[in-house]
């Protein structure tokens, strides 16, 4: 539900507390807003990078509209709900403001990481830019993100034959071991990761783009290992 | 013929059907000639020998005689004719073989079939060996008992504008002997190829084509010349009132444009007949060959057949046709009117010329002579006006609005008097077409020839038009000649009937109108009466083998200082140097057919750009060789060389360059004096000036918006005195002294001041002292002061500073390149990798197609210390092109 909404209701509700309400509301819909437009983000990036890279066959993917752009959705249910779990954890962690990096690792078949999508969250703010309102300079961000990403293939190697992809967030210790004993986590269990399923080997950075959405500070580049 | 040679490799590999098959038709084909020669010899036993016992040979591809002539005087002479070629063929008889057969054949003898022809003559057998087609490796090691003289082509050069265009005809002889009955005007002593010392200038001085080349260039310099140093009157004018006023007619004075073109009538024959009056009326060629080559004399090795089709395939004119193996093939330069009469044309072989005209004279050239007319017509032209446009030493067109006006003489008039005072001083005819426009007039003149005037009245002109042919219009060659005729021009009536859209459709916007406007006699290309060098370069692309880098060093160094002497003779220095190689195609075979040609080659061209224009043979040749050394080609692959400087400004023009960034620096300035800062910071901005000079890149930036951070490193900026000083000595140009700001002057510590004084007063060697300058630029205040630049930009203007940059500079100053380090290294710091990748990457294209191994290196500095600073913020580098391949 749009934050707009749920504020909208709370004034209709309660018009006595109205002006003390507000203020709260406004705040904690905009903690909402700023996470859940990353969450949408990430979610809208996650698919397209899949895609870029083609590692399922295209035609699991459908076209739809996004920012503006055409942007690529995966319509497989086992994926999209691997991809939807993720995300899920994410904005738990995005609203403690717990992540550092999502990253998106392909691996090749002896499962040794070969290439990075790494969205290294540089700040995330919580108080509406002044500057864009209506977020039409944040939505040009993620608009030119997406333009970006589609012609980001050309600049890599292709991937391997039977690649995979896991998803992986870097956050701070405490969160793993919480992440651990959270029950809603259960079905959907997070493991800590060792090193050589992170790093890529012998490293080169392709930079994306760096987003300011006015809400949050993202750079997205990838890591593309010299021994693919 | 191809088909039998195939069967033959193919049978030789063992197919046994075509084996067995193949020797019975040798065996019969062999018979066959014994019965041929059995019936022959019955016949003609008066003309039979035995000159060729043991002698079987095998014709391979076409030669002159045929292979039918030449197996009927192996039949006469006892030899046998093979067919086929087998282990018993003692001899291979080709004129011409590609490179691929010539390796087939390595071992077998490969002779041409002038040896046959030859003993046939002597009645003896000859040594072969100065008959083999190809001295090739395995060939030429063998002592000649004789000398053997080589041939070169000699290439057609027509008299070009530049000198670019030239090519040098010289004939090489062999070391050990002299014999070149033919070829007086040579040395003996010519060097011999590109390595040893003299070659170049023995080159320069015996190459005709590069005398007649050179003279249209002298000559428009010459009038450049007359312009610069005229007082303004005209000697001339006056004699020729006189002689208006005396033949007094005052015909219809033309009042518009008059064009006037003089072309002197076959001038080398005529300037030729001044010493040899006996020869007048008789026709003359003008050639440096004396006649036809007695057969005895006929030089060794020479390949006639080859060199035959390779002109038939160049040129496919009559000229070539009906060509003896005794005929001279030295070209007539030309021929007097007489001669032509008998259908000679300039450019004919000598030997077809004496076919068509038995009684031809033939005189020799004489390039001192040459010279002399030339200046004497162009003098006497002067006399007249200075309106003059030098087309080559012996044509021109004169502008003679002012000369008819002032004398109040109509063209005609004009024409008697000068035709006859031409011919006066110099003895030889002239002829002068008359018409408004450059077309016009030449066109005129080729009505008027030989020895008349003819002026073409704007009345006339339609009429005229329609019966010139397409030929005859400027730009209208071999090519657009056969084009026009496909198309059923023939003359500009028949162009006329052809749109002007149709015409630009067919070639081009610019040909298709200069078409459209010529065949109706409009022409809107003006007189040029000042001209201007474009470009001075020497090539040389004979005799270039080169055995080792030192030997091409040297030569590169020789050809520099040829460039330097010229441009000094022209008193213009250049700002871009251009290195063209030649260099030895992929395929091409070590060793040319033409003897020290050059044969199939890659054409390689670099250049570099430098700062201040330069004529001396040192810079040039450091230059060239930094070019040579990026291009790193082989030594002994290098066919050609040459060196062009472009880009020229005159001597006295050189501080234009230097003059024009200062004053765009001071405009810089004074838009930052006008933000009204404070006094003493304009101390500091004119300082920053100064140290903007030296990379000119930078220098362009200085903008108002950055004036304020250029204030910011005021306290350095003033206390490195030595840095200061050093740079300050060429930042004051003459006529900034007056922009120096008094209160600035005093601001300035002591010793400053006085240098700046100093230099005030002796700024005169002001690019000198700039080259030395730039070159230990490193400061850390320049940085300081730059380093704020690149901060305040964006993007863009840093990547279109620093395509300017890498553009300007031939080597990247040290300065620079770690401005440009550390402005990079602080936006991976900053992370702004985004950004880093456009500019890295648009550094990596500037560099590339610098194609400059200075720069290439100064890239990799760069990038290693932005890569090192990924490593240190992101852990990884960044994916980059790093090779220059």
């Amino acid at each position: 539900m749009p934050p707009s909404m749920q504020c909208e209701k709370r004034h209709e509700v309660c018009d006595v507390w109205i002006n003390y309400f507000l203020s709260i509301c406004l705040t904690v819909a905009l903690c909402v807003t700023a996470s859940d437009i990353l969450i949408e983000f990430l979610e809208v990036a996650i698919h397209n990078v899949l895609y870029v890279r083609n590692i399922y066959p295209t035609s699991i993917f459908v076209r739809r509209k996004k920012y503006g752009v055409p942007v690529q959705m995966s319509t497989h249910p086992y994926l999209n709900e691997y991809i939807t779990e993720c995300l899920k954890t994410i904005k738990d962690l995005l609203t403690k403001n717990e992540v550092r990096k999502v990253t998106v690792v392909f691996f090749d078949e002896a499962q040794i990481p070969v290439e990075r999508f790494i969205f290294d969250i540089l700040d995330l703010n919580r108080t509406l830019n002044q500057d864009d309102p209506y977020f039409i300079k944040g939505e040009e961000a993620l608009r030119g993100f997406c333009l970006k990403l589609a012609m980001t293939g050309s600049n890599l190697k292709p991937l391997p034959s039977k690649s995979t992809f896991r998803v992986q967030l870097h956050t701070i210790e405490a969160v793993s071991v919480s992440l651990a004993e959270e029950p809603r986590y259960q079905d959907f269990p997070w493991i800590e990761t060792v090193e050589q399923e992170t790093e890529v080997m012998n490293p080169s950075i392709v930079p994306i783009r760096t987003l300011d959405t006015g809400f949050h500070k993202l750079q997205v580049y990838v890591e593309e290992s010299g021994e693919k | 013929m191809h088909k039998r040679r195939q069967r033959r490799t193919s049978g030789d590999n063992g197919f046994a059907s075509w084996g067995g098959y193949m020797a019975a038709k040798k065996a019969k084909l062999q018979e066959q000639f014994s019965e041929d020669v059995a019936k022959e010899g019955s016949s003609q036993s008066n003309a039979s020998s035995n000159i060729f016992h043991g002698v079987a040979i095998f014709v391979n591809g076409y030669t002159v005689p045929s292979a039918d002539s030449l197996k009927r005087m192996m039949m006469m002479h006892g030899g046998m004719y093979h067919h086929y070629q087998s282990d018993k063929t003692t001899h291979i008889i080709a004129s011409n073989l590609p490179n691929c057969k010539l390796k087939q054949l390595r071992t077998m003898k490969v002779v041409k079939p002038n040896w046959i022809v030859d003993s046939v003559q002597e009645h003896r057998l000859l040594d072969y060996r100065q008959y083999l087609l190809y001295t090739s490796r395995a060939q030429a090691r063998l002592n000649f008992g004789q000398s053997e003289v080589e041939s070169v082509t000699v290439v057609q050069g027509t008299k070009t504008v530049s000198e670019n265009n030239k090519s040098a005809s010289i004939i090489q002889t062999d070391m050990s002997t002299s014999d070149v009955a033919e070829e007086k005007q040579l040395s003996h002593a010519t060097a011999r190829n590109a390595t040893e010392p003299n070659f170049l200038s023995e080159f320069y001085s015996h190459s005709r084509l590069h005398h007649i080349s050179t003279m249209g260039a002298l000559f428009k310099q010459y009038v450049t010349q007359l312009r610069e140093e005229s007082d303004g009157r005209f000697p001339g004018q006056k004699r020729l009132r006189e002689f208006g006023t005396m033949n007094n007619n005052s015909q219809n004075l033309s009042s518009d444009r008059t064009i006037m073109h003089i072309d002197m009538d076959c001038f080398f024959v005529s300037v030729g007949l001044r010493d040899r009056p006996h020869l007048k009326g008789l026709p003359v060629a003008v050639t440096h060959a004396k006649g036809n080559i007695a057969p005895s004399h006929q030089r060794k090795g020479v390949d006639l057949a080859f060199e035959m089709n390779y002109y038939k395939q160049k040129s496919e004119i009559e000229t070539v046709s009906n060509v003896d193996e005794i005929d001279s093939l030295s070209e007539i330069a030309s021929c007097s009117y007489e001669a032509r009469k008998c259908g000679l044309k300039n450019g004919m072989f000598l030997g077809t010329a004496l076919k068509l005209c038995p009684n031809l004279k033939t005189i020799p050239y004489d390039f001192e002579g040459y010279k002399e007319v030339s200046y004497c017509l162009y003098n006497t032209v002067a006399a007249f006006t200075l309106d003059i446009e030098a087309v080559s030493c012996d044509e021109m067109f004169v502008d003679c609005k002012d000369v008819l006006r002032n004398t109040c003489t109509s063209p005609v008039q004009f024409a008697s008097f000068l035709r006859q005072e031409i011919k006066d001083k110099t003895g030889c005819s002239a002829s002068a077409g008359f018409g408004s426009n450059r077309l016009q007039a030449r066109l005129a003149t080729k009505k008027a020839k030989p020895d008349g005037q003819f002026y073409l009245e704007p009345s006339m002109v339609t009429n005229f038009m329609l019966d010139i042919v397409v030929e005859d219009l400027p730009g209208v060659g071999r090519n657009l000649t056969s084009l026009l005729h496909v198309m059923g021009a023939r003359t500009c009536s028949d162009l006329q009937r052809f749109s002007q859209a149709h015409l630009q459709q067919e070639f081009g916007v610019k040909t298709g109108n200069a078409l459209y406007m010529h065949c109706r006699g409009k022409d809107d290309r003006v007189l040029s009466f000042s001209h201007q060098r474009k470009s001075v370069s020497a090539e040389v692309n004979y005799g270039i083998r080169f055995t080792s880098q030192e030997e091409a060093t040297a030569f590169l160094k020789q050809l520099a200082g040829e460039v330097s002497s010229r441009l000094k003779k022209i008193k213009l220095k250049g700002r871009c140097i251009t290195l063209k190689l030649m260099v030895r195609a992929k395929e091409a075979p070590i060793e040319t057919a033409k003897f020290l040609g050059h044969g199939v080659c890659d054409h390689v061209t670099r250049s570099s750009t430098l700062t201040t224009a330069v004529a001396d043979q040192d810079t040039i040749a450091r230059e060239v060789l930094s070019i040579a050394k990026q291009l790193s080609v082989k030594p002994s692959d290098m066919r050609g060389v040459g060196i062009q400087v472009t880009r020229l400004e005159s001597d006295s023009m050189s501080s234009k360059f230097l003059d024009r960034f200062l004053l765009r620096a001071t405009r810089g300035t004074q838009q930052a004096n006008s933000s009204r800062a404070p006094k003493e910071e304009r101390n500091t901005q004119q300082t920053v000036r100064a140290s903007n000079v030296g990379s000119p890149v930078v220098q362009n930036r200085v903008s108002p918006q950055q004036a304020s951070s250029n204030i910011a490193p005021q306290q350095e900026v003033c206390t490195s005195k030595g840095e200061l000083t050093s740079r300050l000595q060429f930042e004051i140009s003459p006529y900034e002294v007056c922009d120096l700001d008094e209160e600035v002057l005093a601001a300035l510590p002591e010793d400053i001041r006085q240098e700046i004084l100093q230099t005030c007063q002796s700024s005169s060697n002001l690019q000198v002292q700039k080259d030395e300058v730039v070159t230990n630029m490193k400061s850390p205040v320049i940085e300081q002061v730059d380093m704020s630049l690149y901060n305040s930009m964006t993007v863009n203007q840093v990547r279109s500073l620093m395509k300017e940059w890498v553009s300007c500079e031939d080597t990247p100053q040290p300065c620079d390149v770690s401005m440009l380090a550390d402005y990079l290294e602080r936006q991976v710091a900053s992370r702004n990798i985004d950004d880093i990748i456009l500019v890295v990457r648009c550094l990596y294209r500037c560099v590339y197609k610098k194609k400059s191994g200075v720069w290439q290196e100064a890239y990799h500095n760069i990038m290693k210390k932005v890569q090192d600073m990924m490593l240190v913020v992101y852990g990884a580098k960044l994916k980059l092109q790093d090779t220059f391949t």
